[in-house]
């Protein structure tokens, strides 16, 4: 997994400055804190379902060997096959060498994180087999040559604007005078350029959001149906999936399924959730003649055991992102991870190493909102402090705080620049103090808070004040 | 061949001893207990209905999702009810329905100008129509098993789909559908391929988080229920 986490703070400066992004980054707020916390009002035994959806996930995390190789047991009796990837290396052989069994030219791709973990869209097209996405989201990423930059809603950065100049460029077929400025429009595009690459894809790629140990089932969780028409329409249904998916039942299931949808988009459930058993049987006139399930450690098992044992619960909801108030202000492209926000905090450590990602958890005001709403109670503030603890044992705070240096250094020279970014800087601080104009956690300076209070600053610098006066003293 | 299986499988056995987790015989014991036992976790108490009120909140989660209703008395009644959906949204008098036998009796034959095709969508049909096997209340969930009967592609390739849904089928919790699901995959207890959970037409929210309808599946649901009215919606 390629970090580029190094430059957080370079990255966030930039994407402060960046008008388009802020006024997408509007919408993550406007959407998601208000629909989570309606549906989760909604649900009076939502607490208690919290409780019990931890409780499932710890039995799980303290027995899953056991319960593996019953998911396992369960695939093979249903004609499936299950493969064992140690590592991103690995899970991507396993992959391609499924492909080309298959005399794979096409795949489609449903949305999949962990298939961005293993970067194996670069991987296919180094081996001559073109991967297409095939959520909208993660399609029009792929059209830019981006990568996600929310693990629910990948182009959550972007405006309409900015993918109806990708879909003129890039559809070319179609007339040029169409008018193509709603998301209405726009998604009807894709989804007609898409229906042709279905059917012409010789294996279908998904992720899975749950695996169930009593009936060996992978489920994927989505809204649109790409998915499903991945996993349909193709000859091979390759589902990729890391080891701490596991549900023992279908009880467990439901009860997981009741936090997911709420915590993710505020929704009761998502439009389809769908539950794979194996491939098509012989009286089936559709579905997928092979079926496969990858499943992948890459660095998890490390973490059982380990104080960062909880990390394993998440279930990638997103709304630990969705209420964070750094995600909110850089996006998630800043964090240079593939998980970005607070679990990427956690995770991405874990993942590349605490050499390449150390400085992640420092991406925090500690202000507790991730912890607050994460449906599965994952302590991430506590997390991201332990690996602070960890980076500083290592010796690897001295970079990045020279790091920071160099930004500023750079900055004080360029007097516009830096005036910006304190503005910037100026209402970030303000609007995280709150009413009571304190802060008690400074981003990346936690040396100045961890013992006192910072007054937060009023939101605006010295120079705009400055300024303002000036003008109101001119007649 | 199992080389990195075994030796994930290590690692997690050692990494989960380490830590505070019981040793392997107790963890198989514990696995066992929990698989067997099937226990409803945590059933909230407004999905916890029956009868007729399970029927009254199905239909109100599902309209909330965007999901049309149309009751009919009988299986016989369906032609008809469909004949009158095309009708009304301007549709050619044309369906691709499943194999199931259940669809034999819905009275096809009082709609002799509606072509009725047999078979897995390839994505040329306008409507599709299957058979639901069961409901969940709760949240206006419909749940379709796949098999030669209800081939899956008719869930997802047509632009409308159409489902028939006997009121009798509708149950209210989650896990209570899901549990019969596997109970009636018989002995061996091994699924179809795929059960879909369905909860209203497919949309996207990925540009500007503005949610459309009609993503990469159907624009619209509707549901023809057989059966009981509501007593009350
Ligand atoms: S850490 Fe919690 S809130 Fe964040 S994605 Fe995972 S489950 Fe969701």
């Amino acid at each position: 997994m390629k970090v580029h986490s190094a430059e957080f703070i370079e990255r966030s400066a930039e994407a402060i400055g960046d008008k388009q992004l802020q006024r997408a980054l509007g919408n993550v707020r406007a959407g998601f804190i208000g629909k989570r916390a309606k549906a989760a009002a909604a649900l009076p035994e939502f607490e208690a379902i919290r409780d019990a959806a931890v409780g499932i996930k710890n039995h799980v995390l303290d027995h899953l060997d056991v319960y593996l190789e019953r998911f396992e047991a369960n695939v093979n009796a249903a004609g499936g096959h299950v493969h064992w990837a140690r590592d991103a290396d690995e899970g991507r052989a396993i992959i391609l060498d499924i492909c080309h069994k298959a005399d794979a030219r096409t795949v489609t791709k449903g949305k999949s994180m962990l298939t961005e973990e293993i970067e194996l869209n670069a991987h296919l097209d180094a081996h001559g087999i073109e991967a297409v996405e095939t959520d909208l989201g993660e399609y029009i990423i792929q059209l830019r040559g981006e990568t996600p930059s929310h693990i629910i809603a990948p182009a959550v950065h972007l405006n309409r604007d900015q993918v109806e100049a990708d879909f003129r460029r890039v559809h070319t077929g179609f007339d040029k005078d169409r008018i193509l400025d709603t998301p209405e429009s726009l998604l009807g595009e894709a989804r007609e350029v898409l229906r042709q690459r279905y059917f012409e894809a010789d294996v279908g790629i998904t992720g899975a959001n749950f695996l169930v140990a009593e009936t060996g089932s992978t489920v994927i969780v989505t809204n649109e149906g790409n998915g499903d028409l991945t996993q349909t329409l193709p000859r091979v249904h390759i589902a990729l999936a890391s080891i701490e998916k596991i549900v023992p039942t279908m009880e467990d299931l439901s009860t997981i399924l009741r936090l997911l949808a709420r915590s993710a988009t505020g929704q009761e459930m998502s439009v389809y959730t769908t539950i794979s058993t194996g491939p098509r049987r012989n009286e089936d006139q559709d579905g997928p003649e092979e079926f496969h399930v990858v499943l992948l450690d890459n660095g998890r098992s490390a973490l059982l055991g380990t104080e960062f044992q909880e990390v394993l619960r998440c279930i990638r909801c997103g709304a630990c992102m969705n209420h964070c108030p750094v995600f909110h202000a850089v996006g998630g492209h800043a964090y240079g991870a593939v998980y970005p926000g607070p679990i990427g905090a956690v995770i991405t450590p874990a993942l590349a190493g605490i050499d390449q990602a150390g400085h992640l958890p420092n991406a925090s005001t500690f202000c507790g909102r991730c912890e607050a709403v994460c449906p599965m109670r994952i302590p991430l503030p506590k997390l991201m402090r332990q690996w602070r603890e960890k980076e500083y044992e290592k010796g690897y705070q001295p970079g990045a705080m020279r790091r920071g240096m160099s930004l500023w250094a750079f900055a004080a020279r360029h007097p516009r620049l830096y005036r910006f970014g304190a503005i910037i800087a100026a209402r970030i601080l303000s609007g995280l103090g709150g009413t009571r104009h304190r802060l008690s956690r400074l981003p990346l300076a936690s040396g100045w808070t961890d013992a006192r209070d910072l007054p937060a600053p009023e939101g605006r610098t010295f120079m705009q004040a400055y300024a303002k006066s000036e003008k109101a003293k001119r007649p | 061949m199992s080389s990195a299986r075994d030796i994930i499988l290590q690692r997690i056995g050692k990494a989960i001893e380490e830590g505070r987790a019981p040793p392997r015989s107790e963890r198989e014991s514990g696995a066992e207990a929990c698989l067997a036992a099937k226990e409803n976790v945590l059933v909230p108490a407004g999905a916890n209905v029956s009868g007729d009120e399970a029927i009254a909140l199905f239909t109100q989660k599902a309209q909330s999702v965007q999901t049309t209703i149309r009751h009919v008395a009988a299986i016989s009644d369906v032609a008809e009810a469909v004949s009158q959906y095309l009708t009304a949204k301007n549709l050619p008098q044309a369906i691709r329905r499943g194999s199931d036998p259940l669809l034999d009796r819905a009275g096809w034959e009082a709609q002799p100008l509606m072509e009725v095709t047999i078979g897995p969508s390839d994505g040329s049909d306008r409507v599709g129509l299957s058979v639901a096997v069961s409901a969940v209340a709760e949240t206006g969930t419909l749940i379709l098993s796949s098999g030669p009967d209800n081939p899956t592609t008719l869930n997802f390739l047509p632009d409308h789909h159409l489902v028939v849904l006997s009121a009798a089928r509708i149950v209210g919790p989650l896990e209570e559908a899901l549990r019969a699901t596997v109970a009636e995959a018989g002995p061996a207890g091994i699924l179809p391929r795929i059960v879909n959970l369905i909860t209203g037409p497919s949309r996207s929210g990925d540009v500007e988080q503005q949610i459309v309808l009609g993503a990469h599946g159907p624009r619209a649901v509707h549901v023809i229920l057989i059966g009981d009215h509501p007593t009350a919606v």
